[in-house]
């Protein structure tokens, strides 16, 4: 095995990992007690919509996906899945875009953070034909309206789209998608303004997008510092955890401000040449969504084979998903980046060439590939992305594995699956 | 009980591209439709021969190097079918967008166009049909139509013509007209669900006016066949209620029910008694009634759930069945999430239910049992209700 000149264990974490953190458990706390006692309405709101609109209407937004993942990250996710289970629904209904908001319906005893209170309003796009069925069910249960967007499909499979995206994003996304998804938001906004009582600012809203785009372009110069690094300076789950944390308040103060200290830390550990390990010797990108229930299988290849994670599409796609350049109508600038940031992270031909061009960025060596059965957008195109990195020279490793239900883990199959792979596709 | 198909449809799965390999023989172009939404009239309008695409019971368990081996079974046999060229007669291949598994069907063809390997894929097309109350949706589809039907144009070389277009709508409520009497005599246990099944999948392949005079002569023989040759076993037989969760591109389900002697009178399925829906609008713009006959009966897992729910909630209290067969079997990410509510009421209609999660193709011996011990549970009949 390798020997380190550093051991891993000495690694220290940024320090804007403890601030995201404390952030999130505070802020969730406020929101709760607001709503709870101050009968505040706020938005349970899937990742894929645009909360920017919300924000600017003063409603606070709850994004399920990352409710599931703090339910997930402590261990939970196996108990909520037990009930919904034991009242008929089948296990493989998936848990990705579902387990935050049945949580809402879910029994279940001393829930993380105290649970969820209940939102005025529910919304999705319909990227998955289950959207509509899981979200109305618990709005209607509720007594909340639901709010789905249809999401009309590509003609145009444009492969290189990071490079229209920010700016040419009118031609890469269509005219007549966009224009669908932009009626579909108007009819949003108008139920979201009677919940909040006020009408949508556009102006603020602009300058909102304006905020976003600040806070996304000093993560995309936190990825050049990552890629172009010697060594990799900052663990995987830190990167995943201080991008979303910011993402999921998006333009918020506390984010743009957050964005800023994390490039800094990262710049400053690049600069005094501090890496995760001081002998990187396997260099691993992370295809798929994030191992929510485990991020600590992420670090767990460092001591045995010196490999680190360098990449996930968190930190990327926060910049070449969501810069939107050309802002003299917002809603249409926002309508057009959730047409397909989807597809661009799991379909052909959109993610297979982003993948190539991000792991070539970032000198990987090899990549493993979350499959997940349970969700079809987590399994479907793997084929496509696996060929395209393979042929590029990266050798992938794809395992099936729920990024939420921690039922069926075995760490210690895991970890002999990828010890194998690097020892047999990559060791150097 | 009618117990026989006449002999073109007894084994459509045999030759299924006869009829459209004479009729582009015949210079008529062939448009290849996956799924049971595409409105098949502008196709017949437009003088081209319509031919359904459907799954093949012998792909299953095949392993498709260009498709990972999580998707239904429908779509890996439909894309392994394109890719090697059972579908090249097809001038045109249309895919919807009305459930996720025709969505990534489309995907994964497109991209094999563009790498390059999908040489022997007829031209695409893909039909995208959205569902919802939005206003705004509406008009979306209605244009999708309206796409439709310059595609067709093109192909043709024909304007499309309006009256053309009133006369294949009419030959198709024709259509849905015999296939709601056919659903009448499943319930009075005068055909069995298989051979029902079987005579509706068999329009898939069948040119349609031809198909209309078969089904009309099956039709008239049942309903002469006297009321004695209702045979005793089956009108004591439990009848049962099909939702499926995945589209029955074969009879696997249906014989399972009947082997356990119980009749399955209808199915929530794009294949069977759902295709005898409300008649299309004749009097209105046409195009605008098909998106309209679409949005509301479309038998699409993306059709919302009110919509999509109502016609089986109308069975539950029909009174015609004693059974409720949940059909979700392991490829199901959708009739899962509403398969608790449904069972709950279905038997507060007094319904038994079953859920199915086995593949009834790759595990059918498994069905089969449960199938036998589900109608073995049920009370048997003495008559069938009017």
């Amino acid at each position: 095995m390798t020997t380190l000149t550093q051991a891993p264990s000495s690694y220290t974490p940024l320090a804007a990992t403890e601030r995201a953190r404390t952030f999130s458990r505070n802020w969730f706390g406020e929101l709760r007690r607001r709503v709870i006692d101050d009968r505040v309405p706020y938005v349970l709101s899937n990742a894929e919509m645009p909360h920017e609109i919300f924000d600017v209407l003063g409603l606070p937004v709850v994004t399920g996906e990352w409710w599931a993942g703090v339910i997930s990250a402590k261990r939970r996710a196996g108990g909520y899945l037990d009930w919904l289970n034991r009242q008929g629904f089948h296990k493989g209904l998936g848990a990705y875009n579902s387990l935050g908001v049945m949580s809402l319906l879910a029994e279940v005893e001393d829930p993380p953070w105290g649970g969820l209170p209940p939102p005025a309003l529910i919304c999705a796009p319909h990227r998955e034909q289950s959207a509509e069925r899981v979200n109305e069910m618990v709005a209607a249960r509720l007594g909340v309206p639901y709010v789905g967007i249809e999401m009309p499909a590509s003609t145009r499979f444009y492969p290189r789209w990071w490079e229209m995206a920010r700016r040419d994003w009118e031609d890469l996304y269509e005219t007549h998608r966009i224009d669908i998804v932009l009626e579909q938001y108007r009819e949003m906004i108008a139920v979201a303004e009677g919940i909040a009582g006020r009408r949508l600012d556009v102006d603020a809203l602009r300058e909102r997008m304006h905020q976003v785009n600040l806070q996304e372009t000093r993560f995309d110069e936190a990825r050049e510092l990552i890629a172009t690094a010697p060594n990799c300076p900052v663990r995987l789950a830190e990167q995943m955890s201080n991008s979303m944390t910011a993402q999921w308040h998006r333009g918020s103060a506390w984010s743009v401000e957050h964005s800023r200290q994390f490039r800094d830390e990262v710049a400053a550990r690049v600069q005094s040449g501090v890496g995760v390990l001081a002998e990187e010797r396997v260099r691993l990108m992370w295809i798929g969504v994030g191992l929510w229930q485990n991020t600590e299988f992420y670090k767990a290849f460092e001591e045995s084979h010196g490999a680190v994670f360098v990449w996930s599409m968190y930190l990327a796609l926060a910049a070449d998903g969501y810069i939107k350049h050309g802002l003299r109508d917002p809603l249409r600038a926002l309508a057009a980046r959730y047409l397909n940031l989807g597809e661009q992270a799991h379909a052909a031909p959109w993610a297979g060439a982003w993948m190539v061009h991000e792991g070539r960025r970032h000198r990987v060596d090899g990549a493993v590939m979350l499959a997940s059965p349970h969700q079809r957008h987590q399994l479907a195109g793997n084929i496509f992305q696996k060929r395209e990195l393979e042929a590029a020279g990266i050798p992938v490793l794809e395992i099936s594995v729920d990024p939420n239900d921690n039922r069926g883990w075995d760490e210690g199959a895991m970890r002999a699956r990828v010890a194998q792979f690097i020892d047999e596709r990559i060791k150097k | 009980m009618i117990t026989t198909l006449p002999p073109a449809w007894a084994a459509p799965d045999a030759d299924r591209m006869r009829a459209a390999r004479a009729a582009r023989e015949a210079g008529t172009p062939v448009v290849g439709v996956v799924g049971g939404v595409v409105p098949l009239e502008m196709i017949v309008a437009a003088g081209c021969f319509p031919l359904g695409l459907m799954a093949r019971v012998e792909d299953s368990g095949r392993v498709c190097a260009a498709m990972e081996a999580g998707h239904e079974p429908e779509i890996q046999s439909l894309f392994l079918q394109a890719v090697e060229g059972e579908f090249e007669l097809c001038d045109l291949l249309v895919v919807p967008s009305t459930s996720d598994a025709y969505r990534y069907l489309f995907q994964y063809l497109k991209e094999m166009q563009r790498r390059g390997e999908g040489e022997r894929i007829p031209p695409l097309h893909h039909f995208d049909f959205l569902f919802g109350p939005s206003p705004a949706i509406r008009r979306y589809s209605l244009n999708r139509l309206v796409d439709f039907q310059r595609r067709l144009e093109v192909l043709t070389g024909r304007p499309a013509a309006a009256d053309a277009l009133r006369g294949a709508i009419a030959q198709g409520n024709a259509a849905r007209a015999q296939i709601a009497r056919l659903n009448d005599l499943r319930a009075a246990g005068q055909v069995g669900g298989s051979l029902a099944h079987q005579a509706i999948r068999a329009a898939c392949f069948a040119d349609p006016a031809s198909h209309a005079a078969l089904m009309g002569d099956w039709l008239a023989q049942i309903e002469a066949a006297p009321a004695a040759t209702v045979a005793t076993v089956a009108a004591a037989a439990p009848r049962l209620l099909l939702v499926s969760a995945v589209p029955l591109h074969h009879e696997f389900l249906h014989r399972a029910c009947e082997s356990a002697a119980a009749i399955v009178v209808a199915e929530d399925d794009e294949w069977g008694a759902r295709r005898g829906a409300p008649a299309v609008e004749v009097d209105a713009e046409p195009l605008a009634a098909l998106e309209r006959h679409i949005a509301t009966h479309a038998v699409s897992p993306r059709l919302w759930r009110a919509e999509r729910e109502a016609w089986v909630t109308a069975q539950f209290g029909s009174g015609r069945y004693d059974g409720v067969v949940f059909y979700l079997p392991p490829s199901d990410q959708h009739v899962g999430w509403r398969y608790p509510a449904l069972r709950s009421l279905a038997e507060s209609r007094g319904l038994a239910t079953l859920l199915l999660r086995d593949d009834v193709v790759e595990q059918g011996a498994d069905a089969a049992a449960a199938l036998q011990a589900f109608v073995a549970s049920l009370p048997t009949r003495s008559r069938f209700a009017s």
